[in-house]
């Protein structure tokens, strides 16, 4: 049993007094320690997957768990404690609250879990050294580059040690470059502490450094690859085309 | 013209008493003025007319009056709805009789001190003597021609105590028979403020008088206040039930 | 610890948008700067207007025979007795008083006659008690009575004119004595004054006591025992503390509140005008407040989305935003408290002249210069309102915010 379980997911929403099928079944197992992404084209569901995944938003159908756990069972307090304390976000913009310093917006997620003061700064500022930012502790995001702002966004993520971290076209915003390095950030956090990552992104840089690459398309899984092996949860003869 | 014989008498008296049988004292003529148009009783017929800026009254009345015992009564004739309004005056107390209301009404002493039906006389004005002869010191001052009457000027200077508003009265009466024709009343800065005019002097009641009063502001030559005289009998004995509630309030 | 983040980032919020942030504290501290100096001119008014009628003639309390004040009749005067001029002595907070003979007459001059209240007071006594002395007109000719026996009469600038009356003329009284006759006495004019209360004016003389009682027939009775305190606000408990002591159920003792009601009434009506005024400044507070509240959510949206992504509570917003609110008001409060106060103290000592509205003070009474006077209590309630209805217009904001789904917010990009 993976970390995260997904069986027979469907999401629909209305849109204009139109019924749009995000998602149309999906049965997916994702395992403790991966870096996966999952990739498609505008409109496949992955960013919607992303959120039911991490408890934004409730499946039409089907079920999702987390270490165990039915999120469909869980109250709105609930999941807002679980987003707390398990899981991680990383969104592709307005991560930070632009008026707390960098030190401040990793702060503040333990701030919410009740952490006091000594414990708070001596961990965040352990973890801007972790990502490289300690010297920008005391500025505010608009005086920092997109790619150290995501990077503090990374660091906000990861400071409370959730088991899951989502990540929401992080590199979106970002040049080539920077968006490699966040990237192999976040690559070398995971190998480190062994905390889940889940991309959702249309960024081939990205798909390149995953190391498991769920594709979607039209709300279904297309493909579902792990570097080294193939797996095919389609038979798409052309469609799905080997990396290395 | 016939000198009634009450002023004839009065006057000789005066005239004896003074060592000039020609020169005539101030007071002597205020004093004869006065009372040649008085009488001890008197019963009268007026029409008073008041003519104010934008109308004119006229009210025909008939009055009785004692003076000795301070009692007077008087009613309205004309015009219809002023008709049968009658006052009883005793002492200084007034009563009003309202023919609408068939009640008489006390006119109380505030009320006294309100103008009369209108006019430019205070009701104080018709119910008081007047106190020309008393707060004031007369003084002779030549004679003049006034409305064509050849006339005696006094001029009237109040008296320091004297409860009087007039700084000045200059006071005309007829050389013949001390008859006024004319009260000028000024203010203590020497400007005229009423005039009182007599004239129509005819024979009635024994006595020769003047049948037309008019009192006017100065300044305001558009409103004043004429009584005429139409029949008068003086010195004729009246009844007391004259003065009397029952009266007053007679339907 | 939840407190100190919810307070850091609702300040913080404020200066994110410098030139917003200022408009409506500055509309705000405006609000509270005209209350403010508006409540210290009304207070100021209407003391004055109190003040000049109870230093003109109405004094603070006076005594009378009962029924007076109803009817002003002559013949419902009274002796002083000792008991009555021990009690006065007795009591504690009089500063002052006089006995004074009032009568209704009419002046006649030359020109009219005018219905008027004959006031008859020992002039040194009176001094103490009003300010008539102090309003003589100063024109080299008019003097105060001499004493309680002058014959003289002082009347008002404004009848001397109606009457086309000078300093030196003669007018007649004319008034019921205490047989109810009529008597007629001439009476010199030694004296004009003028005091702010142009009612007063128009319809008061004053002469000698003695004169009056002579005039009157009365011997030695009065009409009135005129008294002034030393603090106008005890005028209830000196007015119990004498209705005791005097124990004569035949006299009445009155406050100038019972004296002259339309006083009252007038200071009703224009604390009534004031609340109108402020309604109005809070209804300004509160859509301004609302409204720029509403815009910094607006453009906060995603934001508050990824807040709420990552774990804030709800609650969290929604205090953070009425934090805000609050942190908008109080600067707003502080500002405005602070130059409201400040002018308002300013120009309480300096005064503000309204003599151009001349004729329009003088119908009030309360002289062309107004004071204005705060009170502390004017402050914390102007305060407190608008701290209130910052409050209220957040609630709303406040509450969309808390309530906004992560998950909309998120796809606002």
């Amino acid at each position: 049993m993976g970390l995260i379980t997904v069986r027979g997911l469907v999401k629909n929403y209305e849109s204009n007094g139109i019924t749009v099928r995000a998602i149309r079944g999906i049965d997916l197992a994702i395992g403790r320690g991966e870096f996966s992404a999952i990739a498609g084209p505008s409109g496949s569901g992955k960013t919607t997957l992303l959120n039911i995944i991490g408890g934004l938003d409730r499946p039409t159908e089907g079920r999702v768990s987390v270490s165990g756990t039915d999120l469909g069972t869980l109250s709105p307090r609930e999941l807002s404690e679980l987003r707390l304390r398990r899981i991680g976000f990383i969104f592709q913009a307005y991560n930070l609250i632009p008026v707390l310093t960098a030190l401040e917006n990793v702060e503040y997620v333990l701030l919410l879990q009740g952490v006091d003061r000594e414990e708070r700064t001596r961990r965040s500022m352990a973890i801007l050294r972790e990502v490289g930012l300690e010297a920008e502790a005391h500025r505010v995001p608009g005086k920092l580059s997109g790619g150290q702002q995501q990077r503090v966004a990374v660091g906000r993520a990861i400071v409370s040690e959730p088991d899951i971290i989502l990540a929401d076209e992080p590199t979106a915003n970002l040049d080539q470059k920077t968006g490699a390095a966040l990237l192999d950030l976040m690559h070398e956090l995971n190998h480190r502490r062994k905390t889940t990552f889940i991309f959702s992104t249309h960024d081939s840089m990205v798909m390149e450094r995953a190391e498991r690459l769920i594709y979607l398309v039209d709300g279904s899984v297309d493909s579902d690859r792990t570097r080294g092996a193939a797996h095919f949860t389609r038979k798409k003869p052309a469609a799905a085309k080997k990396r290395k | 013209m016939k000198i009634p014989a009450s002023i004839m008498l009065a006057a000789m008296t005066i005239l004896g008493l003074s060592s000039r049988a020609d020169a005539v004292t101030a007071r002597e003529i205020i004093e004869a003025s006065e009372g040649a148009v008085r009488g001890d009783t008197q019963v009268s017929v007026y029409a008073i007319t008041v003519k104010a800026r934008k109308w004119t009254r006229t009210m025909e009345l008939k009055s009785w009056e004692v003076r000795s015992r301070k009692k007077s009564f008087a009613e309205i004739y004309a015009p219809a709805k002023d008709a049968g309004n009658r006052f009883l005056l005793i002492d200084q107390n007034m009563r009003h009789y309202v023919p609408e209301l068939q009640q008489d009404i006390k006119i109380s002493p505030s009320m006294m001190l309100q103008a009369w039906m209108g006019s430019d006389f205070t009701n104080d004005d018709i119910v008081k003597e007047s106190s020309i002869t008393v707060d004031y010191d007369h003084e002779l001052d030549g004679t003049g021609t006034v409305d064509g009457h050849e006339c005696y000027r006094v001029v009237l200077t109040p008296r320091p105590e004297a409860a009087v508003v007039w700084g000045k009265i200059v006071y005309f009466a007829r050389l013949s028979d001390y008859l006024p024709v004319r009260q000028e009343f000024y203010n203590e800065h020497g400007a005229l403020k009423k005039t009182l005019s007599y004239g129509n002097f005819a024979f009635m009641g024994g006595r020769t008088i003047p049948t037309w009063y008019k009192m006017q502001t100065s300044g305001r030559e558009d409103q004043y206040t004429v009584m005429e005289i139409r029949d008068a009998l003086f010195n004729t004995p009246i009844p007391d039930y004259i003065f009397t509630i029952q009266n007053l309030t007679r339907r | 610890m939840n407190t100190k983040i919810v307070l850091m980032l609702a300040w913080r919020n404020l200066w994110r948008n410098r030139r917003r942030s200022l408009v409506v504290i500055s509309s705000i501290a405006f609000g509270i700067f005209a209350m403010i100096l508006s409540m210290g001119l009304m207070n100021g008014f209407n003391s004055q207007m109190v003040e000049n009628t109870i230093s003109t003639s109405l004094g603070h309390a006076a005594i009378h025979k009962n029924g007076f004040r109803d009817s002003m009749k002559l013949e419902l005067n009274f002796a002083m007795d000792a008991k009555t001029i021990k009690a006065l002595e007795a009591t504690p907070g009089i500063r002052a008083w006089a006995p004074r003979v009032k009568a209704q007459g009419m002046l006649r001059s030359s020109e009219a006659s005018r219905g008027v209240m004959l006031v008859g007071i020992d002039p040194e006594r009176e001094k103490h008690l009003t300010k008539v002395s102090d309003s003589l007109v100063n024109d080299n000719e008019s003097r105060y009575l001499s004493g309680p026996a002058d014959k003289g009469i002082l009347i008002s600038k404004a009848l001397a004119k109606r009457l086309d009356l000078f300093v030196g003329d003669r007018l007649v009284l004319m008034m019921q004595d205490r047989k109810n006759e009529i008597v007629g006495v001439g009476m010199q004019v030694v004296g004009l004054f003028q005091t702010p209360v142009e009612s007063f004016d128009k319809f008061v003389a004053f002469t000698g006591i003695r004169t009056l009682q002579e005039t009157a027939g009365m011997g030695g009775a009065i009409s009135e025992i005129n008294l002034v305190l030393g603090d106008r606000n005890e005028v209830d408990a000196v007015k119990r503390a004498l209705i005791a002591s005097i124990n004569n159920p035949g006299l009445e003792v009155l406050s100038w509140k019972d004296m002259a009601p339309n006083l009252v009434s007038a200071i009703q009506l224009f604390d009534t005008m004031m609340y109108i005024f402020f309604a109005i400044v809070f209804i300004t507070v509160i859509f301004s407040v609302a409204n720029t509240l509403i815009m910094a959510i607006m453009e906060r949206f995603h934001e508050i989305g990824v807040m709420k992504s990552i774990g804030t509570k709800p609650s969290m917003i929604f205090w953070i935003i009425m934090c805000e609110a609050a942190n908008l008001g109080l600067v707003g409060l502080a500002a405005g408290t602070v130059l409201g106060a400040g002018l308002t103290t300013l120009l309480g000592a300096r005064g503000i002249d309204f003599s151009f509205f001349n004729e329009s003070m003088r119908l009030w009474g309360t002289g062309s210069v107004i004071y204005p006077v705060i009170k502390g209590m004017d402050i914390v309630a102007a305060g407190g309102i608008v701290l209130a209805t910052t409050a209220i217009a957040a609630l709303y904001p406040a509450l969309k915010a808390a309530r906004i789904r992560p998950l909309e917010a998120l796809h606002f990009v």
